[in-house]
């Protein structure tokens, strides 16, 4: 097998804390725990039932965690898992009380769970908080990472107007019924009227967790707890206002207005709004919404520098491909192969452009947008690249191609190896229909001639689907991708199972530099 | 409506007439030899491109109203199986609705035996009857039945062992994932408008649409439920793993990537061959029609089983939309008609 990883030379872990049976479970544990987490959603999809996923992704989580709790910590922190996996890892991490040792330290796994939340999208994070208190789960780390997160945010006062239910559940769920209640009781009054002991209640639940301006964030904690009386922050005094004039809602977010307009403003449209809030519009919404806007002849700014490459294949499907998108694909294709643990000299690629790869309509196009971006980001990790299709088209990088007929990879394979590459790469669903199980014998074939050049398939996936990435080889089990950054991962998870230790300090040197934050001086330990 | 009973003889040939075989797809049991065609007859559009509005007015009427301007073909045994508290049901035939217009079928089928209430109007996923299914709900398709089917629908779940009983989710909901696979596995190729399938190297159903757009609106509902079913149970009766198909011919040990790629296009070559041959066994095998309904210069003909079944809808004598699925009692026995005359 070649040298998939360019430096293990800085491991910081040995594993020694694991006996041979750990040893050998570990990797598998790992690659299925990998396979999940890079695609894990909470959502049901057109392979699975929501109650399949959540199984599926249990078990994948208590495995790898059981076995090796700091392993499991530090695969959080890699990049290309789902949010999802992150919500839920963190979850567990805070459910789970430390027993025994291990070898990531206390305040690392502090900083590994800050970190995580850091990540997250608010509304994520949020939802986060939501499980932890279906989960019962209320312990002093957990009240104090909740509190912290939220009263310490910079951008409180625009969260409290966008997600203000979420937050309530959240703060009363860290405080409890009562503590939020005295809250609210105290935070009516003016600071000179309170007194020493409502003082002290005060600074002992919001503001030691604050770091700048406590006025602000106890009116926001006001508003958050439902006491709109004599607001005077921007934001929240225009959520009250625009409950009688909606003009004066024009700084809070879309779908905040959009929801007192249907509530209190029957009479104006959901164009109305668009034009009012076009300003505050998040960038996700932004390329969202370029349809409607178009349909209702509201221009919306859209910067493509906001986006990752897949949303801005599937956008560019949709609205067409510009010279400023086309730039932006390759400036982050490059970004992101800098940051892989791999480098090549020649790397040759398989795409699979085939009908099936134009995706389920609830995610139209996503498959052939992985795909794509995949592609740009393996062209960028070598110093010469070689893209074939599957029906023989041109697909050279940063370019859109129409998925269309049956797939046939076979003698695509054979066009690459005749190059002489020194990896190849298959980008497909693994749906192979002409033949099916033509590419496999093509492998057997060629593997008899002794032609051993590598050959990983990668899958566009979006769920922890229960059966796995469809192989199109028993040789080269399929790896599933869900957004570039994620290639990564299916690279470590076959270091993995390659070699142990190499693979845990690949591991380490990825997410080290969020993890050694923690650590005044990095323990370097050798490995095995 | 005026409903003559006409008879016409017709060849699989003319069904296929203006069309030319695409390279054979192949997954398990199942195989597709799509059809490909430069005519495509863009004035009928099927209720998924239509966007129609499906619904029940009562137990046994099914009806859709088409708000497009072109004419929809209701594709024979299209079915609905929705999540509200409604009675699933599915069409008895094919049918035709006006562009702009609204029609309702009072010899449509319950598929889902105990549960009450009508489907609200609205757009639906549509799916075509099990493939062992329609021979009976065509043979049924006059009556004014809304169980008529019910007995069918339990001996098919009890043969593809899910709870014996008139409802068809039990079947949809049992092999959810199988099913989906199959949408997945068989691509539609450019200029598709029909394909013929076979399951375990048999030919079980010829399938042509009036244009491309239609093809592939109706294409899922086709692999998933119809065929997909058919190839359930004969890996249910054979085993997981199947043999390659005879149609396959395996890739031999070569020494170099030059005599592969020979060799593979040799092989392609080879199969394509084939699935030329499988059409040309069909090409003469005779079709009797019937005529039942005349609508909007289109007449809906059921053909007589005997290799078929199924409808053709024509528009004179140009033939807008076939479905034909093999009859159960030629697959049955089709070892003995496929065997050689007697000779010395």
């Amino acid at each position: 097998m070649m040298e998939l990883v360019k430096s293990t030379t800085n491991p910081s872990v040995r594993m020694t804390n694991l006996s041979n049976e750990q040893r050998e479970l570990l990797p598998l544990a790992f690659g299925e725990f990998l396979d999940t987490a890079a695609t894990a959603t909470s959502r049901a999809t057109f392979y699975n039932t929501r109650a399949e996923q959540e199984a599926a992704i249990e078990s994948v989580h208590r495995e790898l965690f059981e076995l090796d709790r700091g392993v499991y910590a530090a695969s959080l922190m890699l990049p290309g898992l789902t949010d999802f996996s992150r919500q839920i890892g963190a979850v567990r991490l805070l459910r789970s009380t430390r027993t025994g040792e291990s070898w990531m330290t206390v305040p690392q796994e502090a900083t590994v769970l800050h970190s995580l939340l850091q990540a997250l999208p608010p509304q994520r994070m949020l939802k986060m908080f939501g499980m932890l208190r279906t989960q019962r789960i209320n312990n002093a780390r957990t009240r104090r990472l909740i509190l912290s997160t939220v009263l310490g945010a910079d951008n409180l006062e625009f969260w409290a107007v966008k997600y203000r239910r979420k937050l309530e559940t959240a703060l009363v769920h860290a405080w409890g019924r009562r503590t939020a209640s005295i809250l609210r009781a105290v935070l009516a009054k003016p600071i000179d009227d309170r007194t020493e002991k409502e003082r002290q209640i005060v600074q002992r639940h919001l503001g030691r967790f604050v770091d700048g301006n406590v006025e602000r964030v106890e009116q926001t904690v006001r508003f958050i707890l439902g006491d709109e009386e004599g607001l005077t922050l921007r934001r929240l005094a225009a959520y009250r206002d625009a409950k009688n004039d909606l003009v004066k809602g024009r700084c809070l977010p879309f779908e905040t207005l959009e929801g007192l307009r249907s509530r209190f403003h029957s009479d104006k449209t959901s164009a109305d709004v668009l034009e009012l809030t076009k300003s505050q519009l998040t960038t996700g919404q932004k390329i969202g919404m370029q349809r409607k806007a178009k349909e209702v002849n509201v221009e919306v700014e859209f910067d493509p520098a906001a986006y990752d490459t897949v949303r801005l294949y599937v956008y560019a499907y949709e609205m067409g491909l510009t010279d400023e998108i086309r730039d932006e694909l390759t400036r982050k294709a490059k970004s992101v192969a800098e940051r892989l643990p791999v480098r090549f000299e020649h790397a040759a690629i398989l795409l699979d452009v085939s009908a099936s790869m134009m995706g389920h309509d609830t995610q139209a196009m996503r498959p052939i947008s992985v795909a794509l971006a995949l592609r740009d980001v393996l062209a960028e990790t070598a110093e010469r690249s070689t893209i074939v299709t599957s029906d023989g088209r041109v697909a050279p990088a940063a370019e859109l191609i129409e998925p269309v007929g049956d797939t046939s990879l076979a003698v695509g394979l054979i066009t690459l190896l005749k190059r002489e590459p020194d990896v190849v790469f298959v980008l497909t669903d693994g749906y192979e229909n002409a033949p099916e199980g033509r590419f496999a014998e093509v492998i057997r074939v060629v593997r008899g001639m002794g032609i051993d050049t590598p050959i990983h398939q990668f899958s566009p996936v979006f769920a922890a689907e229960a059966r796995g990435v469809r192989s199109l080889s028993t040789a080269i089990p399929g790896l599933p991708v869900s957004k570039p950054e994620a290639i990564g991962l299916g690279l470590l998870k076959a270091l993995f199972e390659a070699d142990l230790d190499r693979g845990v300090a690949a591991l380490m040197s990825m997410v080290h530099p969020v993890i050694d934050a923690a650590q005044p001086q990095p323990a370097e330990l050798p490995l095995g | 409506m005026v409903f003559r009973n006409r008879q016409k003889t017709i060849s699989v040939a003319d069904v296929l007439h203006g069309c030319a075989p695409g390279r054979i797809q192949s997954v398990g049991y199942m195989q597709v030899i799509p059809l490909v065609s430069d005519l495509s007859d863009n004035r009928f559009v099927s209720p998924i491109e239509a966007d129609a509005e499906v619904f029940t007015t009562s137990y046994g009427t099914l009806g859709f109203r088409n708000p497009s301007d072109c004419l929809l073909i209701v594709p024979c045994h299209a079915g609905y199986v929705v999540k509200q508290a409604a009675q699933d049901h599915a069409m008895a035939h094919a049918g035709v609705v006006q562009s702009a217009g609204e029609r309702s079928y009072n010899t449509a089928m319950c598929i889902q035996q105990s549960q009450g209430g009508f489907i609200q109007r609205g757009a639906y996923r549509m799916l075509i009857l099990p493939h062992a299914l329609r021979e009976r709900a065509l043979a049924v398709r006059k009556e004014q039945s809304y169980n008529k089917l019910w007995d069918a629908i339990s001996v098919f779940n009890r043969e593809m062992g899910v709870q014996a009983a008139g409802h068809l989710e039990f079947f949809l909901k049992h092999f959810r994932k199988e099913l989906d696979e199959f949408v997945a596995e068989f691509e539609c190729v450019p200029r598709q408008i029909g394909a013929i399938i076979l399951v375990n190297d048999q030919v079980v159903g010829v399938e042509r649409a009036p244009s491309h757009a239609y093809w592939q609106s109706v294409w899922p509902s086709l692999i998933r439920e119809c065929y997909g079913s058919l190839a359930i149970r004969v890996a249910q009766l054979k085993g997981e793993q199947p043999e390659a198909p005879a149609s396959r011919t395996p890739v031999p040990d070569v020494s170099s990537l030059d005599e592969l790629e020979s060799v593979i296009a040799e092989i392609a070559s080879q199969e394509d061959e084939r699935a030329k041959e499988t059409v040309r066994e069909l090409l003469d095998e005779e079709l009797t029609l019937s005529r039942d309904d005349s609508t909007a210069g289109l007449s809906i003909e059921t053909v007589q089983p005997d290799r078929f079944t199924g409808q053709v809808i024509r528009d004179g004598e140009k033939i807008v939309y076939a479905s034909l699925p093999t009859a159960q009692k030629w697959l049955t026995d089709n070892k003995w008609q496929k065997a050689q005359p007697f000779a010395i």
